[in-house]
């Protein structure tokens, strides 16, 4: 898995180097099980190579950066309090995921940050319910308006269709992945990813309409 | 059908996520709606958008914020850890089942051998093994149940040692773990016998042999075992007839 940063890619060709695991597909689960020995070292390469994951996905789930920082804090600390419980050949990112959408809950329900209108409420109250414009939504939006708008959106959607959308729409997961993750089956995925798709449509198109 | 109802299905529909004969009902819709053909059209440009935001990059500051952090609380609660498990811990991490079986063969493979040792000086040991010692002139004649080695038959009659006894007693009576048996006519020399570890007793491991011809015949003695518990109070006496085999 890339990182998003050019020093992240570094470091994680530097850890590979360092630790002499092997160049296979997976070097992961070697130095889970050097960190299950006590070897800090081996963890670090394991927070490089799969923090991109945790702090976008939970970026995306939380809004905020700073939320999203303690939040991804929070899954490596649980990841290395419950190392010794991760058992050698089980898929190790959807089980990150699993973690970080936990956490990420229980984050957001501490701090009870609730939207101050949800999509629910503006598809309920008849607001976009508007006729879609022809417009082309690519076109007139500019490239930091355009995800300005998806991450208000994501922050409006109900925590489990969010949660849905992100991962199978944004991290590129499969409804059958997503609903590993989440707990729920596949037919519960599809109906909250389809939800949320026209939810975050239609929210778009109104956020157009005002700009213009 | 009317489209409101077609729109759940279009939204997975244009992420492939619709089963095929779903999507073949919807295609077949679509051929035919306008309407619906025109929120396809708004549902994928919608979700171009939303997909985008997958490539969006995140300054490499934020992620050196948080492992940073970690790692401090890591090295924070590494050396806040006993030094027995620093050494432990590369072990346990290790653990394989295969190891497990071994070490739990090992386990039972030693308690074996633990009770095979501690059965085999029960048979030359009188410490809490059942005693058996027969008086004088009542030692038992039966050629396999002889303690003594060859050079040791022309002595005079002795009270038989405790391994021969004990053999006696295997073979006879089952007493209790904690009982002792005691020839009836050795008392209270019994008690000597009991206690008095047998003078040769290296010739308890050495192989039984046959009696020499030129002991004379005896009469069949009648052996008395007493059963002697934990409790002085209790004696229990036992008269067994012998019989005796001469060749």
């Amino acid at each position: 898995m890339a990182t998003a940063s050019g020093e992240g890619i570094l470091m994680i060709e530097d850890a590979r180097l360092d630790s002499g695991a092997p160049t296979d597909n997976d070097p992961t689960a070697v130095w889970l099980r050097q960190a299950k020995a006590g070897d800090a070292s081996a963890f670090e390469k394991i927070i490089v190579l799969h923090q991109r994951q945790v702090l976008t996905t939970s970026l995306r789930l939380l809004g905020d950066l700073k939320d999203a920082q303690d939040a991804a804090q929070e899954v490596f600390l649980r990841l290395y309090k419950y190392l010794h419980r991760f058992q050698d050949g089980r898929e190790f990112p959807p089980w990150l995921y699993r973690v970080t959408v936990n956490v990420c809950r229980d984050v957001q329900r501490r701090r009870q940050r609730t939207a101050t209108l949800s999509l629910d409420d503006l598809v309920e109250s008849g607001e976009m319910r508007e006729p879609a414009s022809s417009t082309d939504l690519e076109a007139e939006l500019t490239l930091a308006e355009k995800r300005g708008f998806v991450k208000e959106a994501l922050k409006r959607l109900p925590e489990k269709e969010r949660a849905a959308v992100v991962l199978r729409d944004i991290e590129g997961l499969s409804t059958r992945e997503v609903a590993g993750i989440l707990g729920s089956s596949e037919v519960t995925v599809r109906s909250q990813v389809s939800s949320a798709r026209m939810k975050m449509k239609l929210f778009l198109e109104r956020r157009l309409k005002r700009r213009s | 059908m009317n489209c409101n109802s077609f729109e759940e299905s279009i939204a997975l529909y244009v992420e492939g996520d619709l089963d095929p004969s779903r999507t073949k009902n919807v295609e077949l819709h679509l051929q035919s709606c306008t309407s619906c053909q025109r929120f396809v059209k708004e549902l994928e440009a919608s979700q171009a958008i939303v997909k985008d935001l997958a490539a969006e990059s995140l300054d490499p500051a934020s992620f050196n914020i948080v492992r940073q952090r970690v790692m401090q609380e890591v090295n924070r609660r590494q050396a806040a850890r006993p030094v027995w498990w620093r050494f432990l811990s590369p072990m346990v991490a290790q653990w394989r089942p295969a190891w497990g079986a071994a070490l739990a063969a090992l386990v039972v493979l030693g308690f074996l051998l633990q009770w095979q040792l501690w059965r085999k000086p029960a048979g030359s040991d009188n410490s809490d093994a059942p005693a058996v010692a027969s008086a004088p002139g009542h030692r038992k004649q039966s050629p396999d149940t002889d303690p003594l080695s060859p050079s040791e038959k022309s002595d005079p009659p002795q009270p038989l040692g405790e391994p021969a006894a004990r053999q006696f007693a295997k073979r006879h009576v089952s007493p209790a773990p904690h009982d002792v048996l005691v020839p009836a006519e050795a008392q209270p020399d019994a008690v000597a016998a009991e206690v008095e570890p047998p003078v040769e007793q290296g010739s308890n491991l050495e192989p039984e042999a046959p009696p020499p011809s030129d002991i004379a015949p005896e009469p069949a003695p009648s052996l008395v075992i007493k059963l002697v518990t934990d409790d002085p109070n209790i004696v229990i006496v036992w008269l067994v007839d012998q019989e005796v085999h001469h060749n």
